[in-house]
């Protein structure tokens, strides 16, 4: 894609600029280079970032966490450098990348410590076919090459022990290495060709049995490639600059070798904290209740089920998990404990925050509770919403978006290798039930509106209107669904809010709303009869999609104006306590309404002056005035 | 990444224009290089930051921002700005 006009592009300006600057790259732009899957883009980035290793006193580029890497290849490592540097700094290290002479490979692994070796964290080696291969094969024997390559593997075993023994606290790290086709074709009996393949993959167990060295990491590069289905071999930079792997392929190998130095350096997560609908089963609870959530079965169920098992599997070597979630409390532990497909039952979590209040609070409060810090968290949820709001308030929280197709669930969590460690300990594996003898449900913060200045940064307009012919149906829609956010309980249908919408006794108001994520569409709806110069809110429901945002409080605010264009004296409401609606409680107290004695028959009105419903509009939310 | 508006754009007349505009885009990414340091005419290899590495690293970033895959003889026979641009074209006309 061009450089000049492309976001590509002026990403790449803003990472030249910081790290000319000898500043860090701001977090927005260390994420989007995290996602960058373009290897072309990356490598200028890694050459651009070089300029920061210069500068080791700058405050900013001291928030990385400094690696120091020795780099070793047995042909041209290319862009390795570059695209390693890039990845590296994108998940919060500050590397400091040491390589070998071309054609030294051997001689830079087998001498001493002091050379490529001295204080590195980790020597990564670049291995690739042609190393193991003799070059003058001429056809006529297939066994000499077998016994040709089995010799180098035991060389390169040999070669890596010794290094491994050597007393260095440098990590090995190796790959698996692809054989290229151009090798395998050139043997033409399938018999050979398979005997060729049978010493090949034994040449990578061989390889791999090297991990049983605890100064040794293997990774499966051969795998990889399988699974991504990027060309591992551009045969003409291979001839012209012996160059053994594309782009493509480096930058997988430097993804998973990021992995490896995330681990070495002590950047593993051990807290997994996810949301519930929508991520650990479909559908919202409180709108579709214990039974109604997709679970289990077929698709889409299954992989929610997945994603619960994934994160049994997690927690059985070690992870923590931890539950954040909007609901109602009650309804949430009958689910998890009566549903019959729910693996992660309530005893499975060692913190739960499941309330109303904003997640950056509760998962600050749940990391307290676990006497962790917050950058041991990795949080997941399908809002983007609640993802761009951890990540706003707590910038140190992995945030791992769930939104989009349930299928990737499994894949999006575990791709990044959050929680990946070197070696599992047996503390490690009774960590979580540690955990859970420590740990006790509570709430952490009071209300629910999410920090200003991140509302303010997320540019919500609200669109509040009489309910119009086109809104009637969505408005009943929404009556119909709408459980938790739902003051009153009273389900006006299409046909009943259509003649109210056309009754100027009654005033109906719907509100949809967008923010820089996306549309929301419609989400709230009001219903209000005139009473004299009395105005009796029958009933407010709201999308608890919205909540959090002041889209409620917008609403009233809107009503407060219309009441008063009217000379209406006072605005007045209720609240009706329903088995899911506990969240709604305190929305008239809240929008500051003066709740009066309770009536004869029980119920409790809320009062408000309409003139002083002005300020009850949020300042982040910009009304749009299309239709009064 | 689609990137139909550059190969649209190369095969109207002035796509010429467009490309180099693009090509000197890359050598300056690459090249740690000012704007104003190449025009049509400018000698590539002239550049005090290039060597191989550079040139190969240039040549990727081309055939990624063209999605054109570059003869590597014809690359390395081109000397200025504007012999780039030819070969990209007759290469995406080509391909």
């Amino acid at each position: 894609m061009p450089l000049t006009t492309t976001p590509q592009g002026a990403l790449l300006d803003r990472v030249r600029q910081a790290a000319r600057a000898g500043r860090l790259p701001d977090a927005g732009d260390l994420r989007a280079l995290d996602d960058a899957a373009d290897p072309a883009a990356l490598r200028l980035v890694g050459r651009a970032l070089a300029a920061l290793g210069n500068r080791g006193e700058d405050d900013s580029a001291g928030a990385l966490r400094p690696v120091r890497v020795g780099l070793l290849a047995t042909s041209t490592p290319g862009p390795l450098e570059q695209l390693f540097r890039a990845v590296l700094v994108a998940a919060g290290m500050l590397p400091d990348i040491a390589t070998g002479e071309y054609g030294q490979f051997e001689a830079d692994l087998a001498t001493t410590p002091e050379r490529v070796f001295d204080g590195r964290d980790a020597v990564c080696c670049l291995l690739d076919d042609s190393w193991f291969l003799p070059k003058g094969w001429d056809g006529s024997s297939v066994p000499d090459l077998l016994s040709y390559v089995e010799r180098r593997v035991e060389d390169l075993c040999d070669l890596v022990r010794a290094a491994a023994d050597s007393g260095s606290s440098s990590l090995i790290v190796l790959h698996t290495v692809p054989l290229s086709t151009t090798v395998r074709d050139a043997v033409v009996s399938w018999r050979d060709r398979a005997g060729l393949s049978r010493t090949w993959y034994r040449l990578n167990a061989a390889l791999l049995e090297l991990a049983e060295s605890p100064a040794v990491v293997v990774v499966d590069l051969v795998g990889l490639l399988a699974d991504s289905a990027v060309p591992a071999a551009d045969d003409r930079l291979r001839r012209y600059a012996d160059i053994a792997y594309t782009d493509a392929a480096l930058l997988l190998l430097a993804k998973e070798w990021r992995r490896v130095l995330q681990a070495k350096s002590g950047l593993s997560r051990k807290v997994l904290a996810l949301d519930l609908d929508n991520t650990l089963w479909g559908g919202v609870l409180g709108e579709v209740g214990p039974t109604g959530v997709e679970l289990g079965g077929l698709y889409p169920g299954n992989c929610y089920q997945e994603l619960q098992r994934t994160a049994l599997r997690l927690r059985n070597q070690g992870v923590i998990l931890a539950l954040a979630s909007k609901n109602d409390e009650g309804p949430v532990m009958e689910a998890l404990q009566e549903h019959p497909e729910v693996l992660l039952r309530p005893s499975t979590f060692s913190a739960q925050a499941v309330d109303w209040s904003p997640k950056a609070g509760n998962l600050s409060g749940m990391a307290s509770q676990l006497g962790l810090a917050t950058d041991a968290f990795v949080f997941m949820d399908d809002s983007p919403f609640e993802c761009g709001h951890v990540a706003a308030e707590l910038p140190d929280v992995a945030v791992v978006p769930a939104a989009g197709d349930p299928a990737e669930l499994v894949r999006r969590l575990l791709g990044r290798g959050w929680f990946d460690v070197l070696e599992l300990t047996d503390t490690d594996r009774q960590r979580p039930s540690l955990y859970q003898e420590r740990g006790e449900r509570r709430r952490f913060e009071a209300g629910f509106a999410s920090s200003t200045a991140y509302l303010h940064g997320l540019e919500i307009s609200a669109d509040i209107r009489r309910v119009g012919p086109y809104d009637v149906q969505r408005v009943a829609q929404l009556a119909a669904r709408t459980n938790q956010f739902n003051l009153t309980g009273v389900r006006f249908d299409a046909l009943e809010t259509a003649r109210m919408a056309e009754d100027p006794g009654f005033l109906t108001l719907a509100c949809s709303v967008a923010d820089r994520f996306g549309d929301e569409g419609l989400v709230g709806a009001l219903w209000v009869e005139k009473r004299e110069d009395i105005w009796r809110v029958l009933n407010f429901v709201m999308s608890c999609r919205v909540l959090g945002r002041g889209v409620e409080l917008a609403m009233l605010g809107r009503l407060a104006e219309f009441a008063r264009e009217a000379g209406a004296a006072l605005v007045e409401g209720e609240y009706v306590r329903l088995p899911r609606n506990g969240m709604a409680a305190d929305l008239w107290v809240q929008a500051g309404f003066t709740p009066s004695a309770a009536e004869e028959d029980g119920t409790r009105l809320f009062r408000l002056a309409p003139e002083n419903g002005s300020e009850l509009i949020p300042q982040w939310i910009r009304i749009q005035e299309r239709q009064r | 990444m689609s990137r139909p508006e550059t190969v649209g754009a190369m095969s109207e007349a002035g796509g010429t224009e467009v490309i180099e505009q693009e090509l000197i885009a890359i050598l300056c990414a690459v090249l740690d290089a000012d704007p104003d340091e190449f025009d049509s005419g400018t000698r590539i290899a002239g550049h005090a930051n290039w060597d191989s590495m550079g040139s190969l690293e240039v040549m990727v970033q081309i055939e990624n921002a063209f999605a054109v895959r570059l003869d590597l003889r014809a690359y390395h026979a081109v000397r200025t700005v504007a012999e780039l641009a030819t070969l990209v074209r007759t290469t995406s006309k080509s391909g």
